[in-house]
């Protein structure tokens, strides 16, 4: 009959043992059972704290009023141990599992506490089993809150950072557009300039005989002619300014043009400084399907890669320095690739130039925020992709959107 | 606990007189027709709780009821939170009586709040009440107001002591049982258990199990519920729901069950036990009263041999000045030293002071 008792009881101890992953609840479950089932009047659960490197109770379970004398079991205890309280005529069960102490309390007349003991030790091993996995399944979750916090963090940082990155990187900006107007106005600056000159030494030369009708005639033609040609200038230097503003706005929206198209616009920006310094620039239009793409930005990923282009060849001296763009389209996507004759980058560069703050260019005013914004620019707002590798001649930048995710 | 007792019968019902500001617990019996009452004033406290039959003195009363006016030191409460009874009046208690539905699905939790909240020199009984006759009509009352969905308990200072027994005997077992709603049993070994119960009465007892007899077999052949100390525990089956069996009283979700055997021979060795256990820790029968709680199945059982059981009761608690009790659905016991259990098929015998 007792091996009969036994196991019943083990059994529904057993099954009584890791119906929670929380410790307390499982451990909760357990203590209630097996107190019904053994007759202890109380037990508690005695946790380890490595933090303090003690122990307190996790849960309690029987008669609340002997709380008090549930005491932690004497330090030299080893795993089991049972003592008896002759003055109270009870007996206590201390356990250790997964390094904690249960502690149960039985009435002495009536306890059989080796059977009892008999019983804990025939399921012990899955008892610490599953505190084992309550506990590592605590440290799992609290890593994984941790992590989460971790991870709110450092994207809050990255947050930070790239809007740094972005005003750092409008102002170069800046600089490089005023840098291009200045290009830009130059020439029709100059030109203004020489007309008026032309017109003040002529003046002042009395080139006009303004007591005849030929002569006064041949004066009204030639101011005619000379405000004409600065209100063409003038005219040019407006639509520069325009060109500039268009490409400043802050409201981004989407427009459905040709890539053909945009690079027209881009050249008109930078055009005239690549003239200025000999740089050919060769077009080639395959496609000319309309795409929609935010164009203000993509105009300034391709001012970049030009521009920077354009350095390089200064900064070589490259003879018949030539960029030759290409656009093409593949399927459903649209490429345009710039190459230059320049030389390429060098391998140990190459890899790293679309990193922020990456520039070969320090002592002039490089920023390395430049490729970096333009990846930024191409990949999450265009979800396309750009690349750089070198070619026989010089490097090659190859622009790829997808018409379907614009 | 009480200050008089006295049994009312169907002609004496119209003769009760409730004297305000005191408070009453009438236990009734199923067959007793409470409209022959007299109203009684607004000030006082009436409760109520019904059971197959109440007992006076050896005798079986189907139709009576006994009024049991409470003592000075005793109080009533019907909780349903933890909170309902005050700490004073849960540690001041030397004798907490607990009445439940019998079918109520939180008996275990009112148990084990009851056992934690209470000293340790403090003696528990308690019945489970309810009706055999499927008249539906309240089982626990206040003010004629029915209260469920909790336990009436009974407070009381002055001590106690309480003895309980059952007597049947092991058969064959265990058996591995998955229960929902506390007392639908849904399956034994795997199997459903109304099918599975069927097979083993009818294996071992060449008796056939219907959904009608499933009571009246399962009085006889109950399940056991396993525990090493003092009294196994039995769970009578009492109904068919579906394929599961609806037994008399809580069980936990897992449980190992045996088989048991009931039979009047064995039977009548519970109330001898249950009386020597409850007369352990008293000195003199002289002032106290004996209180009977039996289980309605014992009654069926035994048939016209349960007058004897009384008999034998009265004449073991002999000196005591008055012996009532009832018959109930399921008993309560516990005589501080061991966690408390709701059995089927027991004699509880409380050996109360008598202020009478």
């Amino acid at each position: 009959m007792q091996i009969n008792e036994q196991l019943l009881i083990t059994y529904e101890c057993v099954s009584s043992i890791g119906t929670s992953l929380e410790l307390k609840t499982m451990i909760e479950h357990f203590l209630k059972v097996f107190s019904r089932k053994t007759g202890s009047i109380a037990s508690v659960y005695w946790e380890y704290d490595s933090v303090s490197r003690g122990y307190k109770p996790l849960c309690y379970y029987g008669k609340q009023s002997l709380q008090y004398t549930m005491a932690l079991p004497p330090q030299e205890l080893e795993n089991y141990a049972t003592v008896h309280d002759f003055e109270n005529e009870k007996e206590r069960l201390y356990v250790k599992v997964a390094g904690d102490w249960i502690v149960f309390l039985f009435q002495s007349k009536q306890t059989n506490l080796e059977f009892i003991r008999s019983i804990i030790n025939s399921f012990s091993t899955k008892l610490e089993n599953a505190i084992n996995a309550c506990k590592n399944h605590l440290e799992l979750v609290t890593m994984n809150q941790n992590l989460e916090t971790r991870i709110e963090e450092e994207v809050e940082k990255n947050r930070q950072k790239d809007k740094h990155i972005l005003q750092q990187s409008r102002m170069a900006q800046m600089g490089e557009m005023i840098s291009m107007i200045a290009h830009q106005w130059r020439q029709p600056l100059g030109s203004i300039s020489a007309v008026v000159a032309s017109m003040k030494l002529k003046i002042l030369l009395h080139k006009f005989d303004l007591t005849s009708d030929e002569g006064r005639d041949a004066y009204k033609q030639y101011t005619q002619e000379s405000l004409n040609k600065i209100e063409e200038y003038v005219r040019f230097l407006t639509n520069t300014i325009d060109d500039f503003r268009n490409f400043f706005k802050p409201d981004k929206h989407k427009e459905n043009i040709s890539l053909s198209k945009l690079l027209e616009r881009t050249l008109e920006i930078i055009g005239k400084a690549l003239e200025i310094n000999g740089i050919t620039v060769r077009v080639e239009v395959k496609s000319l399907r309309e795409i929609m793409v935010y164009a203000n930005e993509l105009t300034q990923v391709i001012l970049n890669v030009l521009k920077n282009a354009e350095d390089v060849f200064k900064e070589r001296g490259t003879p018949q320095a030539t960029i030759s763009i290409r656009i093409t389209e593949e399927n459903e996507t649209q490429i345009i690739e710039i190459e230059d004759n320049a030389g390429g980058i060098p391998d140990t560069i190459l890899p790293h130039i679309f990193e922020p703050y990456f520039s070969t260019k320090q002592e002039k005013n490089g920023t390395g925020l430049g490729l970096y914004m333009s990846k930024t620019i191409i990949e999450e707002h265009c979800q396309g992709k750009i690349t750089a590798q070198n070619t026989a001649l010089g490097a090659k930048f190859t622009i790829i959107l997808n018409e379907v995710t614009q | 606990m009480f200050k008089t007792v006295t049994l009312f019968q169907p002609h004496e019902l119209s003769s009760l007189v409730f004297d305000p500001e005191k408070t009453y617990l009438l236990m009734l019996a199923q067959g007793c027709d409470t409209r022959l009452l007299p109203s009684a004033p607004e000030s006082t406290q009436i409760y109520s709780i019904t059971t197959p039959a109440v007992i006076w003195q050896t005798i079986l009363y189907h139709d009576a009821l006994l009024c049991c006016e409470l003592s000075a030191g005793s109080q009533i409460v019907f909780c349903q939170k933890e909170k309902d009874a005050s700490p004073d009046l849960l540690l001041n208690s030397h004798t907490i009586m607990m009445f439940v539905h019998w079918l109520d699905t939180k008996i275990y939790n009112y148990l084990d709040k009851l056992f934690s909240l209470t000293p340790e020199e403090v003696t528990i009984m308690g019945v489970g009440c309810g009706r055999t006759d499927g008249v539906d009509t309240p089982i626990m009352t206040h003010n004629t107001r029915e209260i469920s969905n909790g336990a009436l308990v009974l407070f009381s200072s002055e001590p106690s002591s309480v003895g309980s027994a059952h007597s049947s005997d092991f058969h064959s077992g265990y058996f591995i049982a998955k229960t929902e709603k506390s007392n639908h049993i849904m399956t034994i070994n795997g199997e459903e258990a109304f099918g599975f119960y069927q097979k083993m009465i009818q294996k071992n007892f060449n008796e056939e199990v219907t959904h009608e007899n499933i009571f009246e077999i399962g009085l006889k052949y109950p399940l056991g519920l396993g525990g090493i100390n003092g009294e196994q525990a039995l769970r009578v089956p009492a109904s068919v729901d579906g394929n599961a069996i609806v037994v008399a009283g809580p069980m936990d979700e897992e449980s190992t069950l045996c088989l048991m055997k009931s039979t009047p021979e064995v039977l009548s060795h519970a109330p001898l036990k249950a009386c020597s256990d409850a007369r352990l820790n008293v000195d003199s029968l002289s002032t106290k009263e004996c209180f009977v709680v039996e289980c309605a199945g014992r009654h069926a059982l035994l048939g016209a041999d349960f007058k004897q059981e009384l008999e034998a009761i009265a004449h073991s608690m002999k000196g005591v000045s008055t012996m009532y009790g009832l018959l109930s659905l399921g008993e309560i016991a516990n005589n501080a030293d061991k966690y408390i259990e709701y059995f089927n098929e027991s004699c509880v015998i409380g050996v109360l002071h008598a202020n009478q």
